[in-house]
Order: C-alpha cells, then structure tokens, then sequence
C-alpha cells in the first residue's frame, strides 16, 4: 500500500473513530492487536502475565488519545508502538520493586525464578513475532493445535470442516509460518 | 490440496516441542480490551453531546443572570402616584373603549414580571418604549382595570412624548390617556397665557 493511501485510509478511520464509528476502531484494532502483543511480548522477554497487562493498558490510552493519532508524522503501528514504550516504561519500575523483592525471597527459599531465561526467552520471542505475521486463520489453526492441543478431528468438529481439510490448513499454517520464523532469524 | 503425510505430531518449531506460555495472545483477551475500547469508541460523541448540552445550559443560566442584574441596576422607582382629578372630555373626541388588538404587543407575562418589562423598557428604542408603555398602560387599564398602574405608565409615556404630541388628541387613546392629555393641554393654556 502507497504511504499517501496509507495516510489517507488511516486518517479516515481516525476521523469515524472520533465520530463515534466502532467498525473503524475494530479495523484499526484487528489490523494492530497482534503485531502489538508481539511486540510487547518481546519487551517482556515473554512474560505472558505481564505482555496482557501492557496491551490492554496500551489500548486503553490509544482509544482515548486516538485524537492525538497523526498519519501524516507515522503510521498507526508505530503510533502504537510509541504507546507501548511509554506503558513499559512506566510498568518496568513497578516490575524492579516487585522483582527486587522477589528476588530477595528466591535467595531466602533457594527457588528458581518463575519467568523463563536465555536462548529460551529468543525463541519465544520469535515465535511470538512469526506468529503476529500471520493472517488470522492460520493463527488460529496453529493456536488450536499447538496452545489448545487439539487434534485435527477435534478440530474439524469444531469448525465444521473435514479432517483433510484441516490437515491441509495446518500444513499450509506451519509452512507460512517456518517462512515467517526463518526471515526473522535472518 | 490433501497433504498424504500429515504429520499430526510435526512440532510448530524444530527442537521446540512445547510451545512457550504466552506466544499466542489470548483470544479472551483480544476480545475483552475490544469491547472496553468499543464501548468509549461509541461514548465518545454521547460525551461530546452532554458536553455541548451543559456548555449550551451554562450560556443560557449566564444571560439569564446577566439580565437579572441589569434590569436590577435599571429598576425604576415607582412613583407614589396622585389622585387626578376627572376631566371633561370633549365631544366628538370620545375614546375608544378598547384596543385588543394592539394589546397583543405586550406579552402578559411582561405585565406580571414588572421587573422584566422594565428591562425590556429601558433597554428599547425611543419609539418601542414609547410603544411599550402605551400597551402597558392599554393593558393594565383594560384587562386589569388597573387605573393606578395605567396611570403609572400613561405619565411615563408623555414625559417621553415631544411637547406637541403630549397634548395631540387621538381617538385611539383610552379614556385615561385621554384624560391625563386634556390636563396637560389645560397645563399649557394658562402658561401660554401667562408668557402673552
């Protein structure tokens, strides 16, 4: 999509939105919602509980700063995004306290932390990036079967499809998926 | 396109067999934050209109105290009025007993809020409140049958009148009117009298 008809789609759905039009806000947000959580996710280092906090925070202010949205200085992921960095910044010195003090309880009890680390931490983070790649229903097959741990017969109960065609589905999900997974690992 | 070695168990990510907590956002999450943000998407112009609504209300109570103020700074004092004495009117000249339509001019409400109808007074052209106090006094005359407010309001219409209109007879003129013209004719001819 051109920038100027990107400028130009945008500004009309700021402008529906600020007129009080729900379907331009559900546009906007179908269009955002996951490139955001994957986005946050990451800030996180995946840390599930905290990735829900600061999206639904950050939706929270752009729904009533919506006004303050320019097209024509950034797009309205980046718009976002600044949102994002301003939630985690505010968010990031209550997690110290609360991590400190954690911290200090771990050393009294010797337990490990709850939140995962390292090389496990980079892969989740890109999974979480693919998968925000993705078009919305290969997401949800791949949620399905890989969070719900469904079967492909449950599956194709649940969708009223036949098996073949979830199995088809699947492999054309993992296949863009992988696709997505190995262009961030470029 | 039917894939003949599916693999049910292929995991999503080679060596990941579970996938982390949290990789995929929740789908009660994506839908609760939607309807919260929906519901202030579709507040915004409710909000907007009860804003314009208590801007428009708050105008409205200012102008209506403004005016209170000034007709209260305007306030005439009510003169304590005189028992005239009865005039002869001339024949030929008799006076209308009623003018109903020309009572119309002046709202009731402005008769019984003699406060407004003195704001509206002074702060009307030379003609209107000219107008105004003959319709007042028409009124109170008329409907009421109000002789001492007529009065009240006849005598503060010929001090505004030009000196040869305050004794020009009109068969219009209620009686009262009338009446109190003839008295300053018969004011005049002496003085005229006087000055020859």
């Amino acid at each position: 999509m051109e920038l100027n008809e990107r400028n130009w789609e945008e500004r009309g759905l700021r402008d529906a939105v600020l007129a009080g039009d729900e379907t331009a806000w559900r546009a906007l947000y179908d269009r955002c919602f996951h490139p955001l959580y994957a986005y946050v996710y990451r800030q996180t280092h995946g840390h599930a509980q905290r990735t829900e906090d600061v999206v639904q925070e950050c939706w929270l202010v752009a729904v009533r700063r919506i006004r303050t949205f320019d097209p024509d200085r950034a797009r309205f992921m980046t718009w976002m995004r600044g949102i994002a960095e301003n939630v985690l910044r505010n968010h990031r010195r209550k997690w110290r306290r609360r991590d400190g003090a954690e911290r200090l309880t771990d050393d009294i009890e010797h337990a490990a932390p709850a939140t995962p680390h390292g090389a496990q931490v980079a892969v989740a983070e890109q999974v979480a990036l693919a998968i925000a790649a993705l078009p919305p229903r290969y997401r949800e097959a791949l949620r399905a079967k890989y969070e719900e741990r469904l079967t492909v017969a449950q599956m194709a109960g649940r969708s009223g499809e036949s098996v073949k065609a979830v199995e088809s589905l699947l492999t054309r999900a993992r296949a863009e998926f992988r696709k997505a997974y190995r262009k961030l690992d470029e | 396109m039917v894939n003949e070695h599916f693999d049910e168990a292929e995991p999503l990510v080679e060596g990941l067999d579970e996938l982390p907590r949290g990789v995929f956002a929740p789908g009660n999450l994506r839908e609760r934050v939607l309807r919260r943000t929906c519901a202030t998407v579709r507040a915004r112009p409710r909000r907007r209109r009860a804003i314009a609504l208590a801007g428009a209300a708050l105008a409205y109570v200012a102008g209506l105290a403004t005016m209170h103020l000034a007709v209260r700074e305007s306030e005439p004092t009510v003169p304590i009025l005189a028992q005239g004495t009865p005039v002869a009117i001339p024949s030929g000249l008799e006076p209308q007993p009623s003018k109903p339509a020309d009572v119309e001019l002046v709202p009731a409400d402005l008769l019984i809020d003699p406060k407004a109808f003195a704001g509206r007074v002074a702060t009307a052209p030379l003609d209107e409140r000219m107008q105004l106090l003959e319709r007042a006094g028409d009124r109170h005359l008329i409907e009421r049958g109000d002789v001492q407010a007529a009065l009240y309001y006849y005598r503060q219409l010929l001090d505004l009148l030009p000196a040869t209109r305050q004794t020009e007879l009109n068969p219009n003129d209620s009686w009262l009117l009338f009446s109190l013209k003839q008295a300053r004719i018969k004011e005049t001819i002496p003085n005229e009298n006087a000055s020859t």
